[in-house]
């Protein structure tokens, strides 16, 4: 579990490095997440321990995040003063993205995976 | 040792919060409307308040759980992983409609929001609505946007996506199962491929896999875009 635990922090380091490095915006932790995939991928198995780690995190996903949501809080006059508009223009923008992964489908006559 | 009571205040109630809130969850049959974040969040927000606190305090006191993202994020590769085994037959189509899918995801945000809000922080933050949430905190920042206002427009777009994808797929009539997981995972992240495991285990885990590549393809592709996404910056 520890090992498991370091071997992501030690990722998320040489994310945060390469990103830095080539200075291209991404955020470092998702360079980690490539660097990991691109490993497992090449040992074609997961590490017990990573697996046992990931899982763990996985799990309480959503609970990392609430600190970060509770600041939702000092936008408060953004949602009453554009709220209606937010709900409109994530209506159409997911509209518009899932009607274009549909086209896709058709044009490249994708039937069952 | 020497910690303030703040901190510890700060954290038990964070956790009890959450934990609370997962029993309402399961209590209430999983309904998208009473999501244990959104719960947890709006809770919270409410006691800060009441307790007299200011955010970037508590923000101080709970950058513990916090930090825990960025491991977390890092270990998504281990799903994203597994499941790319399933789109082997398929693989040029479906990275084709992920990448598509992801990039009318972010720009018509933005474009729109610039257009019609003309606020920037807001359709910056716009940018990463449709990727799971540790990414578009990180990503969003990154682009000079808010990863508090990301957090909640995330939420807000998992929220909707459930509620009218599927009867715009019916009217599309998407029906393949893969398929249908495959589209509900891009645009409503994890609140997508919570619903596509409630149809079947094979809509589940394509909605898993396009939830983690358009995480992955819009980290990667939409910072160095926004800017000519908005006019004015």
């Amino acid at each position: 579990m520890v090992l498991g635990f370091l071997v992501l922090l030690v990722y998320w380091l040489a994310g945060e490095a390469v990103s830095q490095w080539i200075g291209w915006p991404i955020p470092g932790n998702v360079v980690g997440l490539v660097l990991l995939w691109v490993t497992l991928t090449i040992i074609r198995k997961v590490p017990k321990p990573v697996a046992e780690a990931s899982k763990m995190l996985i799990r309480y996903l959503t609970l990392l995040f609430v600190p970060a949501g509770v600041g939702l809080i000092e936008h408060w006059d953004r949602l009453m003063s554009n709220g209606h508009w937010m709900l409109l223009i994530i209506a159409a923008s997911t509209a518009l993205s899932a009607l274009a992964m549909v086209g896709i489908f058709r044009l490249f006559r994708v039937k069952n995976t | 040792m020497n910690v303030s009571i703040d901190l510890l205040l700060a954290i038990s109630m964070t956790l009890g919060i959450y934990l609370l809130a997962e029993q309402l969850y399961r209590r209430a049959g999983r309904s998208a409307l009473v999501h244990p974040v959104i719960v947890s969040i709006f809770s919270i927000m409410g006691l800060i308040t009441l307790l007299g606190w200011d955010y970037p305090q508590y923000q101080r006191d709970t950058q513990m759980i916090h930090f825990l993202l960025g491991p977390a994020t890092v270990a998504l590769a281990v799903p994203l992983h597994e499941n790319m085994a399933l789109i082997r037959k398929m693989a040029m189509p479906l990275l084709v409609a992920c990448f598509t899918g992801a990039l009318v995801a972010a720009g018509s945000a933005v474009i729109l929001s610039d257009l019609i809000t003309g606020d920037d922080v807001l359709s910056l933050s716009m940018s990463g609505k449709s990727i799971t949430t540790p990414i578009a905190i990180g990503m969003v920042e990154n682009v000079g946007g808010s990863g508090s206002l990301a957090a909640g427009l995330v939420l807000l777009t998992g929220a909707i996506g459930t509620l009218m994808l599927p009867t715009l797929m019916r009217f599309c009539k998407l029906d393949d199962h893969a398929l249908y997981g495959y589209v509900l995972g891009l645009t409503a992240h994890g609140f997508g491929t919570a619903q596509a495991f409630e149809k079947s285990a094979t809509c589940g885990a394509f909605a898993g896999l396009s939830m983690s590549l358009t995480g992955v393809v819009t980290a990667f592709l939409v910072p160095p875009l926004v800017p000519y996404w908005m006019t004015g910056l």
